[in-house]
């Protein structure tokens, strides 16, 4: 029975609903420079008592859409950096086949472990936006061996200062590392991982942020697909669920992408973060079975 | 001089001179495409779906089913929803794929070893996860 907040509805006021709640995430995500995902599976298990292992798969597959659509752009106005981000996305894709192979296996019918490891996640996710700020590149990083054999070094056209900007690139062990973590928690709970791959190509490997910004939103539709593969062949896509959540998010997400230079990031920053605290508690509320 | 010199756009890269400039271009419209025909598709099987039983409709949401190509080809031919959206997810996931190996021909093209390998696993790794999903 499809039903909202308790009460019965039709498959049309479904369709109608999570639509505007996926438009809503994707709205929210792109203004923030993230995928949106983390709001949308809690918001998908508390409002539509929909299966959480469903909710995810759903949540995973719709970051391809969102991730490829946005990249698009981002690849024409010449701030990804394909080299960090096919760097790193060896470490991702890991990860997320990872997180989808122990979703499937061990916690298969653990669905109150997967709605308890959202709540360490969105904290982590509230904390790092809480105290987000976008790190100057260093001009002298610590040399990396790495970075230099791979040439990893770039530089692109700031459109403000008019000028060729050039970072480089260090930290590359580290970056690997978040970047892996960043994976396993797109396989497992179904968001892109831009929450933390953002800092991590920030802080650790001196990447601008804007170019961190935009080459992890390019590289999250690789990491979801590594994921949404294993979910996908095994016959887990609930396609009823997927296909409003998908559609909302990507409507969302276009909107967010054109109001993105009008929004006051501050505020917005303080309501999201109150979201994901309020998901937090909503998913532990549900895991330790406070909450039905 | 670079494309990105001289007209602003191409990929963030100093060194991408050896990248024949219609390679970046040409994954930027792949995920554009990709997303489009995904979209329409995914837009179409939601509307049969809606228009369709109750009761089937109720059942597309709490879970997937396992399918096969073949049967999915069939039920898009029949114009089945749930076939259709299938469909339409398919192509949503092939996109990043098909991005994937374009990368993989540009770094082979500008005869760039290490990327070229690093693109290439990334690839296979995709490939080990279709298999993980579709072995019994």
């Amino acid at each position: 029975m499809l039903v909202f907040l308790s009460f019965a509805i039709s498959p049309l006021e479904f369709v109608g609903l999570l639509t505007l709640i996926a438009v809503a995430a994707g709205l929210t995500g792109a203004l923030l420079g993230l995928g949106g995902g983390v709001f949308l599976v809690p918001a998908m298990v508390v409002l539509f008592g929909i299966d959480i292992q469903a909710a995810i798969v759903a949540s995973l597959v719709s970051v391809i859409g969102t991730s490829s659509g946005s990249a698009a752009t981002y690849l024409r106005e010449g701030v990804c950096d394909l080299r960090v981000a096919m760097f790193l996305e060896v470490a991702t894709v890991v990860g997320g086949i990872a997180g989808a192979l122990v979703a499937v296996t061990l916690l298969a019918s653990r669905p109150q472990v997967l709605a308890l490891a959202f709540v360490p996640v969105v904290l982590l996710a509230a904390v790092l936006m809480y105290r987000s700020r976008a790190s100057d590149v260093s001009s002298n990083p610590p040399h990396d061996p790495w970075a230099d054999r791979l040439q990893l070094h770039g530089r692109y056209f700031d459109t403000a200062r008019k000028a060729w900007v050039e970072y480089r690139v260090t930290g590359t062990k580290p970056g690997l590392l978040v970047a892996g973590f960043a994976g396993i928690v797109s396989g497992l709970l179904g968001i892109g991982g831009g929450v933390f791959a953002v800092p991590a190509m920030n802080s650790f490997m001196n990447v601008p942020v804007r170019i961190a910004s935009a080459t992890s939103n390019f590289m999250i539709g690789v990491t979801a697909t590594a994921g949404a593969l294993v979910y996908f062949f095994l016959g887990h896509l609930a396609v009823g669920l997927a296909a409003p959540v998908a559609i909302g998010v990507l409507a969302g997400s276009f909107a967010g992408a054109r109001l993105h230079r009008t929004a006051p990031a501050a505020t917005l920053k303080g309501l999201f973060v109150a979201i994901l605290l309020l998901a937090a508690v909503v998913m532990l509320l549900r895991g330790t079975g406070v909450l039905h | 001089m670079t494309r990105a010199e001289k007209g602003g756009t191409g990929p963030a890269r100093s060194d991408d001179s050896n990248v024949p400039p219609v390679l970046p271009r040409l994954i930027s419209l792949t995920l554009r495409w990709g997303v489009g025909a995904s979209a329409t598709l995914i837009l179409l099987g939601l509307g049969l779906l809606v228009l369709g039983p109750a009761a089937s409709f109720a059942n597309a949401t709490v879970q997937g089913v396992p399918f096969s190509l073949s049967g999915v080809a069939l039920g898009v031919a029949h114009g089945q929803a749930a076939d259709v959206l299938l469909l339409g997810f398919l192509v949503l996931i092939a996109t990043p794929l098909v991005r994937v190996m374009l990368s993989a021909a540009m770094f082979a093209t500008a005869r760039d070893r290490p990327f070229t390998i690093l693109t290439l696993s990334v690839l296979l790794l995709l490939g080990v996860s279709v298999l993980l999903g579709a072995s019994p």
